[in-house]
């Protein structure tokens, strides 16, 4: 392999960690923050897409409105869904998995039964590809990793430096003694369900123009997704962020050494391997015990 | 608790309800050219998917008792699932020459029933509601399948039951069953055709690119063989998997071990695979310099695209832009019935369903009174239908067609134009 095609295969794969980071946020919330194990997860993938393709592509109303319009829609029915079911699961992580699997089926179907049966077509908002010498980008994957940092940012800021982040992570740590501050630990867990539905709704969007948008959306990244948060610690944000990056890099450099298939089964299988020797993950937010 | 136990029964209503309509469908049948709605226990979800496809069209469930002067066959298709997509104008096909044939009297004299059931794209769902048509329904024959892996799974159901299968989707060949009728193209009716046309006109250098299943599998290695015979430069070669819809690292490859010269990118991808490696191969840049062909592409993936196929070469027995006078009738049967968006998008599979459902009339009419599986296979021998992709002939040694091979080229406006075809209908060898 040419250096040249090593340095366009590790920018590459560092474009796609971004993706991948981006469509994992909202997953790694819910489940570390709340261990619920959220199967709808990807299937809001799928909505935000479709939120993308009617509010920019359908109505032409700017990108960034499809975003906001995305997140904001997915945080009231993640709050809806948290009110109506989930409350109801805390604490029996497998039934949370059975309840969010039924509500991805009711997602997938709806969308199947009332958006049709065609591909949708969602433009590139920026269609411009950079290049510097032997490496090229496609102007739009920057957008993305922007867009990826600054959920990943406003994420942190928002668990650590507010007031109700603060009470998210108390609630995580030790529920009771929260309570008994005086907290309403209700509410707080709908706003962290909420808040991961958003990102997943608004990381759909933002995925939305690189393929075509189906109700068949979602399938692609429930493996991708769930292998990245499990490698990562499932409560550790930085640590999805390494994993983003470790699992695309590896899948880019290998398959441009042999092929793709290849190159996911090598990952997998070293994925199965750290999980075996690290079953919280590569990185674990250090609890009080 | 009360609560939480109502919103439980809840749930498990809705779930029931959805499996439903995922899994089983609601049977149908149409009278005379004049089709009603009635309640009956059909699935509601499946109602749903059909009326709303359907446009005006309303299903019925009325009489489906075989009395002597009526027929029943059934119509097996992923209404859900993940081909969905591609069936469902199979589906309306199969529906448009059905109520064609009964508004025009029928098969001599007898009106046909049809029971439709959806398989989900899932072989053993599939295996499952054919039981069902062949031994509740007692349907005479079945319409039906895109998938291979569905269709290899119900022969041995057919083999058991002598129940004939009129199978529309264009494939990679297999030795012939004997209770099915194939009536899409096979491999020696395409890409004998496609490589040496894309090598005089496109390029020499090939990229092939393929899902790793079966069908793209075969493809792509009877492309090297070709390749191999007529000296073309075989650049690269990758394997994806199914649910791949992240490029990057292939359209780095394909740009590094690519040179200036041009080259084809022969991509064999699966629905979701195929659009996102269309559209991140355009964002990228590479369409430039280098054309897309695909048996894949069709005009389902070209009306949505855009740009991202355009210019782009497609291979297959028929396109929507065909210009026979049998063409411009059924699409404007088609678009009467479904609207003229969905008439744009009709593609190869779906007018070899149609093609599928006419030439099984025929075959019904020639068996007369005897509606056994045999009878009613050896019927199909010779019969010739002025399809709209032009005269297709079923061959009598392997039960499928003769139909010319075209290539299409994908012009800005989603149409696929076809910039070559044989000048005769070619044998079909699926075995080959």
């Amino acid at each position: 392999m040419s250096p040249s095609m090593l340095l366009q295969l590790l920018v590459s794969g560092l474009a796609s960690s971004f993706v991948l980071l981006l469509t994992s946020l909202g997953l790694v919330i819910i489940l570390g923050y709340m261990k619920v194990v959220n199967l709808a997860h990807t299937e809001m993938l799928m909505s935000g897409a479709f939120i993308c393709y009617y509010v920019y592509q359908a109505a032409g109303l700017p990108f960034i409105v499809a975003l906001l319009v995305a997140f904001a829609v997915s945080f009231l029915f993640g709050a809806l869904v948290e009110r109506l079911i989930i409350c109801h699961f805390y604490g029996k992580m497998s039934e949370t998995l059975l309840a969010t699997y039924a509500l991805s089926i009711l997602l997938k179907q709806a969308a199947l039964l009332l958006l049709g049966k065609n591909y949708k077509k969602v433009d590139y908002p920026v269609k411009t590809v950079f290049q510097w010498g032997p490496v090229y980008l496609e102007s739009y994957k920057l957008v993305v990793a922007g867009l990826a940092i600054l959920s990943l940012l406003l994420t942190l800021l928002f668990i650590y430096k507010t007031k109700t982040g603060r009470m998210i992570r108390a609630a995580m740590q030790n529920r009771s003694m929260t309570e008994s501050l005086g907290i309403n630990t209700k509410k707080i867990d709908t706003i962290t369900f909420a808040y991961g539905m958003g990102l997943a709704g608004l990381a759909g969007a933002i995925i939305a123009p690189l393929s075509t948008v189906t109700y068949t959306l979602g399938e692609s990244w429930l493996t991708n997704t769930f292998m990245n948060v499990v490698m990562g610690g499932v409560s550790s944000l930085f640590g999805t962020f390494a994993s983003s990056v470790l699992i695309q890099e590896s899948v880019s450099v290998i398959s441009g050494l042999s092929n793709s298939v290849t190159a996911q089964i090598i990952v997998l299988l070293v994925v199965i391997v750290v999980v075996r020797l690290k079953p919280d993950g590569l990185f674990t937010a250090k609890e009080r015990r | 608790m009360t609560k939480f136990k109502q919103l439980a029964l809840t749930l498990v209503a809705l779930v029931t309800a959805l499996g439903m309509g995922a899994c089983s469908a609601g049977s149908s049948s149409t009278t005379a050219g004049v089709t009603t709605t009635a309640g009956g226990s059909t699935a509601a979800g499946s109602d749903l998917a059909e009326s709303s496809a359907a446009g005006e069209q309303t299903t019925a469930a009325g009489s489906t008792t075989a009395d002597g002067d009526r027929i029943k066959i059934g119509l097996v298709f992923s209404l859900t699932g993940a081909t969905a997509i591609s069936e469902q104008c199979m589906y309306n096909s199969a529906i448009l020459a059905l109520d064609e044939i009964n508004a025009a009297g029928g098969i001599g004299g007898r009106q046909i029933d049809y029971i439709v059931k959806d398989y989900a794209t899932d072989a053993d769902t599939a295996v499952k509601v054919v039981k069902d048509l062949i031994l509740q329904d007692q349907v005479s024959a079945i319409v039906g399948l895109y998938t291979s892996a569905s269709r290899v799974a119900v022969e041995p159901v057919l083999e058991e039951y002598k129940v004939p299968l009129v199978y529309p989707t264009f494939y990679e060949g297999e030795t012939p069953n004997p209770y099915v009728i194939y009536t899409g193209a096979v491999p020696n009716q395409q890409g004998d055709y496609f490589i040496p046309y894309l090598m005089d006109n496109v390029s020499r250098n090939f990229y092939l690119i393929g899902t790793d299943t079966t069908y793209a599998a075969t493809i792509n290695e009877q492309a090297k063989v070709k390749l191999a015979e007529l000296g073309g430069n075989l650049v690269g070669e990758e394997l994806v998997s199914s649910d791949t819809t992240d490029f990057s690292d292939v359209i780095a490859k394909i740009r590094n071990q690519t040179g200036d010269e041009g080259c084809v990118i022969y991509a064999n991808l699966n629905g979701d695979s195929g659009t996102a490696f269309y559209t991140q191969f355009h964002a990228a840049g590479l369409a430039d310099n280098y054309t897309i062909a695909s048996f894949i592409m069709d005009e389902s993936f070209s009306t949505a695209l855009g740009d991202a196929a355009v210019g782009t070469y497609a291979c297959v027995n028929y396109f929507n832009s065909i210009d026979t006078p049998a063409n411009s009738a059924y699409l404007k049967s088609y678009a009467a019935e479904f609207g003229e968006d969905q008439a744009k998008a009709v593609t190869a599979v779906g007018e070899s369903t149609y093609d599928a459902v006419n030439l099984l009339a025929q075959a019904l009419e020639k068996s007369g009174s005897d509606l056994s599986a045999d009878t009613i296979l050896a019927n199909f021998d010779n019969l010739t239908f002025d399809a709209p992709q032009g005269t297709i002939k079923v061959d009598p040694e392997t039960h499928h067609i003769y139909c010319k091979a075209r290539i299409g080229l994908v012009q800005s406006d989603g149409s696929i134009k076809v910039v070559y075809e044989t000048d005769d209908v070619i044998k079909p060898e699926p075995t080959r």
